[in-house]
């Protein structure tokens, strides 16, 4: 077995600089996870198919799974972290997740908010079936798709309540 | 697991990392299917020739002749969003449309679609329907254009040699009055790689209903991507009537042979692929009062 190749690359990662030494074939969502510690992008099928480690890389929604780190360099690249935290204020889209009880386990919630900014940031005003297309790509296996796809409509429309009042515990009392 | 990882930015360079590594090494382009090999442990390269780099492969261009040439570096997302592929190929970007998810069709390319030569995939029958042609430069210099009923030559096995490289996929969009057709059918999920996949591009006669021309591109069913020779020279004449396409199907299609697979077996590909062929050609005949459906319109 060869010693891996090892190469010093930087891109911009929720807009701070990072500077790191990869071995060429280590993908993006293991350099995120567990070189830089961020653990909202997850690694589950590690094939592309599930949408749990989406990121936006140079502006276009991507599988941080599929893509190698050494590509990356130069990126620019978002992730779950950098849209918003309960510190910092979150971002309408994760308000309106939270909003809508969008949520059940909460894996893969990072990849679809990742994917519904994606779908917004091209697209302002989706229609349903717009955001179901967008949002194919991204598994819950707890199968909420009903309160995800209004959430995002929600989130286009600049609404943070639910269209239909449903009991869902209010963010500060997640914070409790 | 390690690979050596070799960028490349021009054709020349390209060529040149892979007269120097041989058998060695491989092409990294969108890096999709090979990821997915190389984690599953089914394919181990030596050596990754990285060509995402490679502006002059990536492009979509009107040739001097009318005809439409794609690099084999465009993404999926960029065939299905380009004005210029909406205005003069409607069918090819709604196929691209359709191509696995936004995230794989941002990355993945449609050189490295049709050369990895998958069944369970879209573009290959799309291109096979518009009588593409695939360019090829070899490692000495030598240039050649293999017709894309001469590109798909096994499973998994497309015709370019080791020391060929794919340069370009050139196609003339079809004649005013072909319509077209294609259905994606999944067994398992809606995002999942198409079981059976069919494009049609059918032309009528003045009488609006005969069929003049049929072009029917199969993929999924058979190991190997093909045009369906037999059933277009039986529609051939014939009324695009339901009854009568039907017919047709009943007696064209006793060369199919069908793979069986973790998608559906044959037995159930041999039913239902005459019925979506059927299905296909209505759809596109139903839409021959939309003028945003005309192949040229």
């Amino acid at each position: 077995m060869p010693k891996a190749e090892r190469r010093t690359i930087s891109f911009t990662l929720n807009g701070e600089p990072v500077e790191i030494v990869v071995p060429v074939h280590r993908y993006l969502v293991d350099v995120i996870r567990e070189d830089l510690g961020m653990m909202g992008t997850k690694r589950a099928c590690d094939q592309g198919v599930c949408g749990s480690c989406s990121i936006i890389m140079n502006g276009l929604l991507t599988s941080a799974c599929l893509t190698l780190a050494v590509r990356a360099d130069g990126a620019s690249i978002e992730t779950i972290e950098g849209l918003g935290s309960l510190e910092a204020g979150l971002h309408p889209i994760q308000q309106s997740f939270a909003a809508h009880g969008a949520t059940q386990c909460g894996y893969c919630t990072p990849g679809m908010i990742m994917s519904a900014k994606a779908l917004l940031d091209e697209n302002p005003d989706p229609t349903v079936e717009e955001i179901k297309h967008w949002l194919t790509g991204n598994l819950c296996r707890c199968t909420g798709y009903a309160k995800i796809i209004e959430a995002v409509r929600a989130a286009a429309e600049g609404r943070t309540e639910p269209a239909v009042p449903i009991s869902v515990p209010t963010v500060k009392a997640i914070e409790d | 697991m390690t690979f050596e990882h070799v960028p490349v930015s021009t054709i020349d360079e390209t060529l040149a990392a892979m007269k120097q590594f041989g058998e060695r090494g491989k092409l990294y382009a969108g890096g999709v299917a090979l990821s997915i090999l190389m984690k599953s442990k089914v394919y181990r390269p030596e050596v990754l020739i990285d060509v995402a780099g490679v502006k002059e492969l990536s492009f979509i261009e009107e040739t001097p002749g009318g005809g439409i040439r794609i690099g084999p570096g465009t993404v999926h997302r960029a065939l299905e969003t380009s004005p210029l592929i909406r205005e003069r190929c409607l069918l090819l970007a709604e196929v691209f449309h359709n191509v696995a998810t936004i995230r794989i069709r941002n990355t993945g390319t449609i050189g490295g679609n049709i050369c990895f030569a998958e069944p369970a995939s879209d573009p290959p029958g799309v291109l096979l329907a518009l009588e593409a042609r695939m360019k090829a430069r070899s490692t000495n210099g030598s240039e050649r254009i293999i017709p894309a009923a001469e590109f798909w030559i096994g499973y998994y096995e497309c015709a370019l040699r080791p020391d060929e490289l794919l340069t370009g996929i050139e196609f003339d969009p079809l004649p005013p009055g072909f319509r077209t057709g294609y259905t994606r059918f999944t067994t398992r999920s809606k995002e999942d790689k198409p079981c059976v996949s069919i494009s049609a591009a059918v032309a009528v006669e003045a009488d609006g209903i005969t069929c003049r021309e049929a072009r029917i591109g199969l993929g999924g069913v058979e190991a190997v991507f093909r045009r369906l020779a037999s059933v277009e020279e039986g529609l051939k004449g014939t009324a695009l009537t339901r009854k009568s396409i039907d017919g047709v199907l009943t007696h064209a299609l006793g060369d199919l042979d069908p793979i069986s697979d973790i998608r559906a077996s044959g037995d159930y590909r041999r039913q239902v692929t005459p019925v979506l062929i059927r299905r296909t050609i209505e759809k596109a005949m139903d839409m021959s009062g939309s003028p945003a459906r005309a192949a040229n319109s």
